[in-house]
Order: structure tokens, then C-alpha cells, then sequence
């Protein structure tokens, strides 16, 4: 094995310090829980703890079903269509999980028709509806906001051979159940990936199941940890053993799909496919309205005043200028990271390649664990509040450097490698001196995700950002929490509109499509 | 052109220099990123605590999101009732912090109970009781005074309010306040949100059966939920949190939360007096304006003290003028520091504060603190 080289060694360094937050806090506590003689004895949830394990999985494996279902034409527009329109596309992944929920719930708000109607019904006899309907809207919300994260895998995990055959299946006449039979059979690694991806954003944590206090092992734990002294949280880290268990798996299965999966360059060339059929392009679209459409007119149209817009702005000042702070700093982090994950990843020395993977599935692993519990890991290290609030969106945002790092480093073809290798600069520093224009876009569309991420992050962020007037986070969940319906549709639409207009705007100065030499985008024109 | 290769190499950093200088780099990083909390005594608006009550937790004594408190006199002792988010009404000795008795409220799939007064029961003068605002069941709850169950669901030894739009009917009550100049209650006040922000009246009659009949009289305030300050219209009522009787129970005090500001009205009229966001100082000179006050308790005839959820922090008000006479608390999660407090009240010379996101109660030394 060759020895890492001198410019390999100075990035190991901080390449680990990129995964710090992520990690350190989790391994810290679970040190200190697993050496604590108390706290073997105080976990929570002991008695009906597989019954819980077992709702939680169930609902999970629900939610990536629908989703994967749902994302099945989204991902074919996205395929096939332009970055402007592919970008709009995905714009509910640039919203919080809780602006659907709260969008959608708002229909059901009781000074609603709608919502006057069913309270009108269902008491004082049949309370179960109304708590059912928080339910399946919860879980609808969070169906509907995972579609387009279900659908960018999909797109970007279809199998070459499979979409291929795609085009041999449509001249046969055979029935249409047996067409689709066939269909999923072909793209079942797609399918199996964009389920998998669902299943573990949502088995972990997920505010909207909490605010309908769905009993889940994650939403359990959370209670559990507010039900407690910070000196008895290690027990809860003892008896989060599944979801840890889970985010290990995860990560493990995360990143080996990222680094296995298929360079842009081999994926089937969209411009030799048929055009969209318009039903499918109506699918994808309708699926869109109720994820981003639906909630924003909602909100749009549940405010008293328009002013209430502008003076949600002004009362929150504080707030958003301190969270735009730690996310941009959590950004800054974060983009740094993925460089020197893709540099690391795509140095030719064994070495640093392994270090980049294990630093990428630390990333991974600091988004899959329960953001309570991470929250509570960071609260526990008595950091000073500014400063942990950083390293706590950071740790919840690190796994987009991990993947798009890892993504990008795998994406360079053989031949430009090899190329590289030629030149003396097969090493990690000399990737960078290759592609700075791809690690520039790396660090710009990394810190773009991880801002919007970060700002409104708030399940780890009421456990470390201290109270007050500055923590956007605790405002937003107090606003959810107490049903003031009018800042919260004034916050909704601003926080919505925000993440949209950046997300979309980065996606499109980004480019979704990774060109590749020699892929078929890159067919050099005609002279 | 010739590349200038001296200047290259001469910028360039040997082995030695290029360790040093990453190395003091990662020092002056990791020096940067380091850093504990500290507490600063001398902050005016730091709480000089005398004592804590409670802390996190399921248990007896402790609280898990505090959210309602009122305090009264029993066998020579004060005692706090506090319902917390788990449904969970505690009495809680104000000496020492002892849980002398608890119950829940018989439902609370839909949600919990906010606030809670302390009045005497309705149709019988003297005798001790408190009212709560059941407010995901959309009824007023009563039970005796003392109790000393130990946190059983127990029904209430009265109850009134249905769901509904229509006069005398609730969306999501949250407070009461309780008019009983003889001992007796004569006027409740209820107020509620959900689209129907206003505030209640009710009278309460004669016992029928065994059981007090209380009669909507009117209603006070209307619904306006747009977060402008109510220049407009005072009257335009967005989530009254807390109520309390002024001048003999003909001024209702009500705390505006959506709108960021406190509305006096004549109980006679329905009218509004005036109202004031706060921003005025002692002399009229500038301050801080309210951020979502929640909790209100009158200190004389004069002052109230309001907990504002939004700043973590307490006021004392001028109700004349409407200006700001002091602000106490800042937020944190320290001893002295506040966060989201729902309620605080004066009993003798303490200042009792409901810290409800920090899941205790503080008692500081009034004389300490009274602007």
C-alpha cells in the first residue's frame, strides 16, 4: 500500500475535525452512559418497548411506500426535464417537514368551514376523529415532503440496463398490471434505494409526528428526555439502542450506495427516450401542488392581514439574523467538509480514501440519529450557547457534505483518474487543482443546502440554543405548539418562500446533471 | 515574459514553517471554538434567587412544561396549584417546594389545561376552589380546595362550556377571572381563542339540583387576529391569554398575546378603556415593547405584573399610563435567568415566577427586584 503523501497528511486532520461535531458529542455520551452504573438501570420504555419499535418501523416503512410510490413520475420528469423545471421540482426539499404539516393542517383549523365541521361532528362522542385526523395528516405531510428526496434517488439510482429494456418493454402488448410487475422488477434496486433513503430520514425523528403526539420510539425518547434532569439522559442513551442501532445500519447502507452508484456518464441517455407521456408530467406535478402549492396557499390564505407578513419579519428580527448566523457558520463548516470528503475520496493513496468514507459515515450517522437525542449529546459537553449552537446544526447537516462529497469524488471518471495520476497529482491536493471549479460548486451547493437546513433545524435546537428572542427555533415550535395561527402562516410563507427561492436558485446555478467527459451531455458540438 | 520564480519559491513555506504555521492555525481555531457560560450577577435584570421549587420530571414536586399557577392560603400555609403539560394539577407548598397533592383532568387526548384561578366555588361563598380553563375540551372545570389525591384522573366537582362559536360556547378557553365581591361568584369572565378570540360573560345564578347555573350575559371583544398593533381597534382580540379584575371588578385587564399588548375594558360598557404595548419608559422615554405576554397579576390598584413568553422576562406596568415601570428576568436556563415564564404572582413580599421552559419555579425577594 502506498504511503499517503505530505499534502495527504495535512488534510486527514482537519478532514476528521469535519466530522467532529457529528460524532464526538454521540460517542462522548454513549461512553458516559455506558460506564454509568445508574444508568443501566433508569432506561425509559422498558415494558411495551417492542410494540413501539414495532409502530415505528410499520409507520417508516408506510411513508417510504407512499413515497416511492408517489415519486415513481417525479422522478421520470425529473430525468428527462430541464434544470430550471427540475429544480421547481424540488423545491418542497428546501421546506421543513413541519411547514407541509402545518400548511395542510391549517384546512382543519376550527375557525375554518372545514374544520368548524368536523369539530362540530366529532364532539363530545367521537374525539378519535379529530386526533386520527392530526395523525394522517401528520403522516400525509410527511409522505408528500419526502416524495422529491424519494424521487432525486430514484432519478439518480435507475438502473442503465433497466431503463434501457424501459424502451423494449413499451412495444410489447402485454396487460398493464403485467407491464408494471415487470417495470418494478427492473427498477428494483431504484425503488429498494428510494424506500430505503425515506424509511431512514423518518424512522429517526420527525416533528410533525410529534406535534399529532404520534407515539413513535423516536418521539418516546424525545419525551423521555424532557421528562428528565440532564443528569439522568444517559439512561435514554441507553435505551435508544434501535435507533442507533438503525442510524448505523443506515449509514453503512448510505454510504455504499453513494460510492456504488452509477456515474451520470453510464446512466441511459434521456435524449434517446420517448417523450414524457403527459399523464405522467400531470402526476408528478399534482403530487408538487399538495407538497408545496397546497400548504403556501394555505398559509398565503389563512392570513388576517398581509401586514402580518412584514411584521412577522420585524418581531423576528433577532431571531432570524442569530439562526441565519449559525447556519451560515454550520454552512461554511459543512461545505468545507465536502471538499476535502470528495478530495479525500478521490485520492489515489488507500489511506486517505478510507479516512474520507469513515469521515463521510460519520456525516451520515449525525443526520440518522434521533436530532433530540444529538441535541441533548451537545447540550451535555457545557459548550458555550453561541458556539454549540453552531456545532448543532452542523451535526445535523453534515451528512449532505458527506454525501455530495463522497457523490462528486465518485462521479470523476476512470480516465480522468488515471489522468490524474499521470500528471503527478493522483493525490487529494491534486484533485483539487484538477476540478476547483467542481469543488467551488461543491462548497457553494453544500452551503446553500446546510444554511437552509440549519436555519430551520429545531429538533436538536431547542436543546442547545439557549431561550429568548434570538432562537428562531424555539419561536417557530412555540408558534406551532400554541396554534398562533397568524405568525405561523406569516413565519410558514417566509421560511418557505426563503428556502424555495435560494434552494431553487442554487439547484439551477448548480446544474442537477453532473457532466461528465466522454458521458452523452458531453458530446462536443458539431464544428 | 519570464515567470518571476523567485517570488514563487520565496512564498512558498518550507516543511518547518508550514507545520509551525499549521499548527498555531489549528491552535488559534480550537481556542476560538472553546468556551462555558457564565452567570453576570451584576445584570439588573438577573433574578436574585432565593429559592427554587421543582424541576423536570413525571414525579411529585417536579413539572414537566408548567404552564398555569395560582397561589392560595390553607391551614396557615400558602400553596401553589401548577398544571403542567401532562395534564397534572399539583399543589405545591410555597415554603417548601412539597407536593401536598395532584390530579389530572379526566381527558386530555386532545390537549391540556392552561389557566387556573383560585375563587370561590360557584354558588357557595367562602368556600375555596379552582377554576380551570379545560382547553382542548373546550369547558371550565371547577374542583374543591385542597386536594389530596395523588394524580389520578379525577372528575371535577362541576363543569360547564360545549364546544362552539355560539354565545356562551368556547373554541379553546384560557383563562378566567372571577368576580366575587360578597364571597360570592357573581361575574365570571372567560376568555378564549380559535378563531373567536374574545372574552366571555357570564352570570352565575342560583343553585338548581345541587348545581350552579351560570348564564352568558355578553361578550367582550372581538376577534382580530392580525398581528398589527390594535391602533386600529383595541377591542380586536388575538389569543387573550390571562385576565384580571381592576377597581372593584369594573375593569377588566386583558392580555392581548397575538397582539403584543395589554386591554383595559369597562365591564359595564365592554368598551375599551385603553391599551398599551409597553413602550413607553417610567418618564415616557423609550423600551422595550411587549413580545407575547402571557401571564398578568395585579400588585395594587395601580400596577400589574405581566410574564412576557416571548422575551423570557417580567414587567411591571403602570395601567394609568401604561408605561413600563421596570423589566425583570433575562433569558436562560441558569438560576436567576427565565424562559418562556407563562405566570408570576406576588404573595406577601415574594415574587413567585412560573419559569415554565426551564420546569421550576423561582421565588425571589420582591423588595429586591420591585422597581
Amino acid at each position: 500500500m502506498r504511503r499517503p503523501t505530505r499534502a495527504d497528511c495535512l488534510l486527514i486532520l482537519p478532514l476528521l475535525l469535519a466530522c467532529a461535531p457529528a460524532v464526538v458529542p454521540v460517542v462522548w455520551s454513549l461512553a458516559q452512559a455506558v460506564f454509568s452504573t445508574e444508568a443501566w438501570s433508569d432506561t425509559p420504555m422498558n415494558g411495551a418497548r417492542w410494540v413501539l419499535i414495532a409502530r415505528s418501523i410499520s409507520l417508516a416503512c408506510l411513508i417510504a411506500s407512499l413515497a416511492t410510490v408517489l415519486a415513481v413520475p417525479m422522478a421520470q420528469v425529473l430525468r428527462r426535464s430541464g434544470a430550471r423545471a427540475a429544480a421547481l421540482l424540488l423545491a418542497p426539499v428546501w421546506m421543513p417537514a413541519w411547514i407541509v404539516y402545518a400548511g395542510l393542517n391549517l384546512a382543519r383549523a376550527p375557525d375554518t368551514w372545514l374544520g368548524g365541521a368536523i369539530m362540530e361532528f366529532a364532539l363530545p362522542d367521537h374525539r378519535w376523529i379529530i386526533v386520527l385526523l392530526g395523525r394522517v395528516i401528520a403522516t400525509g405531510s410527511l409522505v408528500f415532503w419526502s416524495t422529491p428526496i424519494a424521487a432525486l434517488v430514484l432519478a439518480f439510482s435507475a438502473d442503465p440496463e433497466a431503463s434501457a429494456a424501459e424502451e423494449l418493454l413499451r412495444t410489447e402488448r402485454t396487460l398493464w398490471y403485467r407491464r408494471l410487475a415487470t417495470r418494478a422488477r427492473m427498477h428494483r434496486s431504484a425503488l429498494f434505494a428510494s424506500f430505503g433513503a425515506v424509511f431512514l430520514l423518518t424512522v429517526g425523528s420527525s416533528v410533525p409526528l410529534h406535534l399529532a403526539q404520534m407515539d413513535t420510539d423516536a418521539i418516546v425518547l424525545w419525551r423521555a428526555i424532557s421528562e428528565r434532569t440532564p443528569d439522568r439522559w444517559a439512561g435514554v442513551w441507553l435505551g435508544a439502542w434501535p435507533q442507533l442501532l438503525i442510524a448505523a445500519a443506515g449509514t453503512l447502507w448510505f454510504v455504499r450506495g453513494t460510492i456504488g452508484r452509477p456515474r451520470p456518464g453510464e446512466s441511459a441517455n434521456p435524449q434517446h427516450a420517448r417523450p414524457l407521456p403527459k399523464r405522467t408530467s400531470a402526476a408528478a406535478w399534482a403530487v408538487w401542488s399538495v407538497a408545496a402549492l397546497a400548504p403556501a396557499t394555505l398559509m398565503l390564505g389563512s392570513l388576517d392581514s398581509w401586514s402580518s407578513i412584514p411584521g412577522w419579519i420585524r418581531l423576528n428580527s433577532e431571531a432570524l439574523v442569530s439562526s441565519a448566523g449559525v447556519a451560515g457558520a454550520s454552512g461554511i463548516i459543512a461545505g468545507l467538509g465536502a471538499v476535502l470528503i470528495a478530495a479525500g475520496a478521490a485520492s489515489d493513496r488507500a489511506v486517505t480514501r478510507v479516512i474520507a468514507i469513515l469521515v463521510a459515515s460519520g456525516c451520515v450517522f449525525g443526520m440518522l440519529v434521533p436530532g433530540v437525542l444529538l441535541g441533548a449529546a451537545i447540550a451535555g459537553l457545557r459548550l458555550d450557547a453561541g458556539f454549540a449552537g453552531v456545532i448543532a446544526a452542523t451535526a445535523r447537516t453534515l451528512f449532505i457534505a458527506g454525501i455530495a462529497g463522497l457523490a462528486l469524488a465518485s462521479a470523476e471518471s476512470p480516465e480522468s483518474a488515471a489522468l490524474r495520476r499521470l500528471d503527478a497529482r493522483g493525490d487529494a491536493l491534486g484533485w483539487l487543482r484538477v476540478h476547483p471549479g467542481r469543488a467551488a460548486r461543491l462548497f457553494f451547493g453544500v452551503w446553500v443546502a446546510a444554511f437552509l437546513i440549519g436555519l430551520h433545524e429545531i429538533e436538536a435546537a431547542t436543546l442547545v440554543r439557549p431561550p429568548g428572542t434570538g432562537n428562531l427555533p424555539q419561536q417557530m415550535l412555540s408558534d406551532l405548539h400554541y396554534a398562533r395561527l397568524e405568525q405561523l402562516s406569516a413565519g410558514g410563507v417566509v421560511i418557505a418562500t426563503l428556502g424555495v427561492a435560494l434552494g431553487v436558485a442554487a439547484s439551477m446555478v448548480l446544474s442537477l446533471r453532473v457532466r461528465q467527459p466522454g458521458g452523452p451531455r458531453a458530446v462536443p458540438p458539431k464544428i | 515574459m519570464m515567470p518571476d520564480v523567485r517570488v514563487q519559491f520565496r512564498s512558498r513555506p518550507t516543511r518547518a514553517t508550514g507545520a509551525r504555521r499549521y499548527a498555531v492555525g489549528l491552535a488559534i481555531t480550537l481556542a476560538c471554538v472553546a468556551g462555558t457560560g457564565c452567570t453576570d450577577h451584576a445584570d439588573p435584570a438577573y433574578l436574585p434567587v432565593k429559592r427554587i421549587l421543582g424541576e423536570t420530571g413525571v414525579h411529585p414536586g417536579q413539572f414537566r412544561y408548567p404552564r398555569g399557577m395560582d397561589a392560595f392560603e390553607s391551614d396557615g400555609r400558602v400553596l401553589l396549584a401548577i398544571v403542567d403539560k401532562t395534564a397534572r394539577i399539583q399543589l405545591i407548598d410555597l415554603s417548601t417546594g412539597e407536593s401536598i397533592g395532584s390530579l389530572r383532568t379526566l381527558k386530555s387526548d386532545l390537549g391540556m389545561p392552561t389557566g387556573l384561578t383560585v375563587a370561590p366555588f360557584p354558588g357557595e361563598a367562602g368556600s375555596p376552589a379552582l377554576w380551570v380553563a379545560d382547553t382542548h375540551n373546550h369547558q371550565v372545570v371547577v374542583y374543591r380546595l385542597p386536594f389530596d389525591r395523588s394524580g389520578e384522573p379525577t372528575a371535577p366537582a362541576f363543569a360547564f362550556g360545549s364546544y362552539g362559536h355560539g354565545p356562551g360556547q368556547f373554541i379553546y378557553p384560557t383563562d378566567i377571572a372571577v368576580h366575587a365581591p360578597s364571597g360570592t361568584p357573581e361575574i365570571v369572565y372567560i376568555s378564549e381563542y380559535g378563531g373567536n378570540d374574545r372574552i366571555n360573560v357570564f352570570s352565575v345564578g342560583a343553585a338548581e339540583d345541587g348545581q350552579p347555573t351560570l348564564v352568558f350575559e355578553r361578550q367582550i371583544g372581538i376577534s382580530g387576529v392580525a398581528m398589527d398593533a390594535p391602533a386600529d381597534d383595541p377591542s380586536a382580540l388575538a389569543r387573550p391569554q390571562s385576565l384580571a379584575l381592576r377597581d372593584g371588578g369594573r375593569e377588566l385587564v386583558v392580555v392581548n398575546t397575538g397582539r403584543h399588548c395589554v386591554v383595559r375594558f369597562d365591564t359595564e360598557t365592554g368598551e375599551p378603556i385603553a391599551w398599551t404595548l409597553g413602550d413607553a419608559g417610567p418618564r415616557g422615554d423609550p423600551a422595550e415593547p411587549m413580545r407575547f405576554p402571557y401571564g398578568v397579576s395585579l400588585l395594587d390598584d395601580r400596577r400589574a405584573l405581566i410574564a412576557e413568553f416571548g422575551s423570557s422576562s417580567l414587567r411591571v406596568l403602570d395601567l394609568d399610563t401604561g408605561r413600563t415601570l421596570g423589566i425583570r428576568g433575562r433569558a436562560g436556563r441558569l438560576e436567576g435567568e427565565l424562559a418562556t415564564p407563562w405566570t408570576s404572582i406576588v404573595v406577601g413580599d415574594e415574587l413567585i415566577v412560573l419559569d415554565s421552559g426551564n420546569d421550576r419555579v423561582q421565588v425571589v425577594d420582591w423588595d429586591e427586584v420591585s422597581p
